[in-house]
């Protein structure tokens, strides 16, 4: 196959899981991309895989937040805080300022910083130019070098 | 943005981790990869030095045999090149023996056999390519195309079946060497034969030289199946 399937999942994974916050329901939401992913094996030989896959997950999410608008959604984003990093103030901090950022612009950062996206593979994806990409990295840099307290990360 | 942010980042968005990603991923059925796509994801194996000096060597060739005067010698100076091809040719087939590198991977789905078969196919088509290339280069002469082709042919096959025995019998890593000085004693011999033997080429030889060359052919094309057949051996191609 084109993709590595391996890699890729925990990249779609990790994109569904802040989405919605849940481990269980992240994961059957990526399997359920991979699966719709790979029954359109006609746009594969041509098209942009990525940004496809990436667009197929959004939509699972769509559905799945749809389907369950009337069910509490159980968050289980504290599972991050316990073992990802030592430093756990830095990691709030950065989680903080991250959070203060639209909806759109994390998942800008969580395509180029977490997934390790291209530039071009996240404009495909969002279908906007590579310099609006960048545009938008500058204002999300400033942004959250404007979030993050000197104190909590610089210092 | 700074290394130490973009390392927070990536840490503190990371996910705790999938729980059960291996029971999907090996149930997963997905597309497997066609023989087309195998076939030109060998190109990529071939190594960028081997077009370089493709190209070079047709360069070369070609502006010996246009800008510089010496159209007595043009064929000489072509087939002087030649075993220089079939060296680069040897050089990667030898390789996946050698090493036995990522092909190992694809042999899953085809065993090394059709994968040095593919990328022979490959480097092939482009030596029948250059050796078109540099007959019609060699043409300018008055020999005619038949006897460029058998003058041009035989270095190219002769350099091509003793490196193909080489490493059919010998399997150390430093084969390739033992390759390279056959190749380059080849194509010295022909300099060296243009310079001291003129008459060689001239119209009475010419049974000979066609002998030769149907000889070397089918000495050529017994050694290559001889090296396809020593590759079944290899336990991942037994599969």
């Amino acid at each position: 196959m084109s993709l590595e399937l391996k890699e890729q999942y925990e990249k779609v994974y990790a994109f569904c899981y802040f989405k919605v916050h849940n481990v269980l329901v992240a994961e059957d939401i990526t399997q359920e991309t991979f699966l719709k992913y790979f029954e359109t094996t006609q746009y594969l030989e041509k098209g942009k895989k990525l940004a496809f896959l990436y667009t197929i997950a959004r939509n699972c999410c769509i559905d799945y937040f749809r389907k369950n608008k009337h069910t509490e959604i159980l968050d289980d984003l504290s599972e991050l805080t316990v073992e990802q990093s030592e430093d756990s103030i830095t990691v709030i901090a950065v989680r903080s300022a991250v959070s203060k950022l639209s909806s759109k612009e994390q998942e800008i950062v969580l395509l180029r910083y977490t997934n390790e996206l291209g530039i071009g593979e996240i404009a495909e994806y969002l279908d906007i130019s590579r310099f609006a990409l960048y545009r938008k990295l500058n204002e999300i840099k400033r942004k959250l070098k404007q979030n993050l307290r000197k104190e909590d990360f610089y210092g | 943005m700074d290394r130490k942010l973009k390392q927070e980042l990536k840490q503190s968005l990371t996910p705790p981790p999938t729980r059960h990603k291996a029971e999907f991923i090996n149930s997963i059925s997905y597309p497997k990869a066609r023989f087309r796509e195998v076939l030109f994801s060998q190109i990529g194996f071939i190594r960028k030095r081997v077009w370089l000096f493709y190209v070079l060597a047709t360069c070369f060739a070609y502006f010996y045999t246009t800008v510089v005067k010496v159209p007595a010698n043009i064929v000489a100076v072509v087939s002087s090149i030649l075993p220089l091809f079939s060296l680069c040719i040897i050089t990667e087939i030898y390789r996946s023996t050698a090493y036995n590198m990522a092909e190992t991977e694809l042999a899953c789905k085809y065993n090394l056999q059709k994968i040095t078969l593919m990328r022979l196919g490959i480097l092939g088509t482009a030596s029948f390519v250059m050796l078109i290339l540099l007959v019609i280069i060699a043409g300018k002469n008055d020999l005619g195309v038949f006897r460029n082709s058998v003058y041009i042919g035989v270095p190219y096959l002769l350099s091509s079946y003793l490196s193909l025995e080489i490493i059919s019998r010998f399997r150390s890593k430093e084969t390739i060497y033992v390759c390279m000085a056959v190749c380059c004693a080849v194509s010295v011999f022909m300099m060296i034969a243009n310079n001291l033997y003129q008459f060689i080429y001239s119209v009475q030889f010419i049974t000979l030289w066609v002998g030769t060359f149907m000889v070397l052919m089918a000495l050529t094309l017994f050694s290559f199946n001889q090296f396809i057949k020593s590759q079944e051996e290899l336990q991942w191609s037994l599969l």
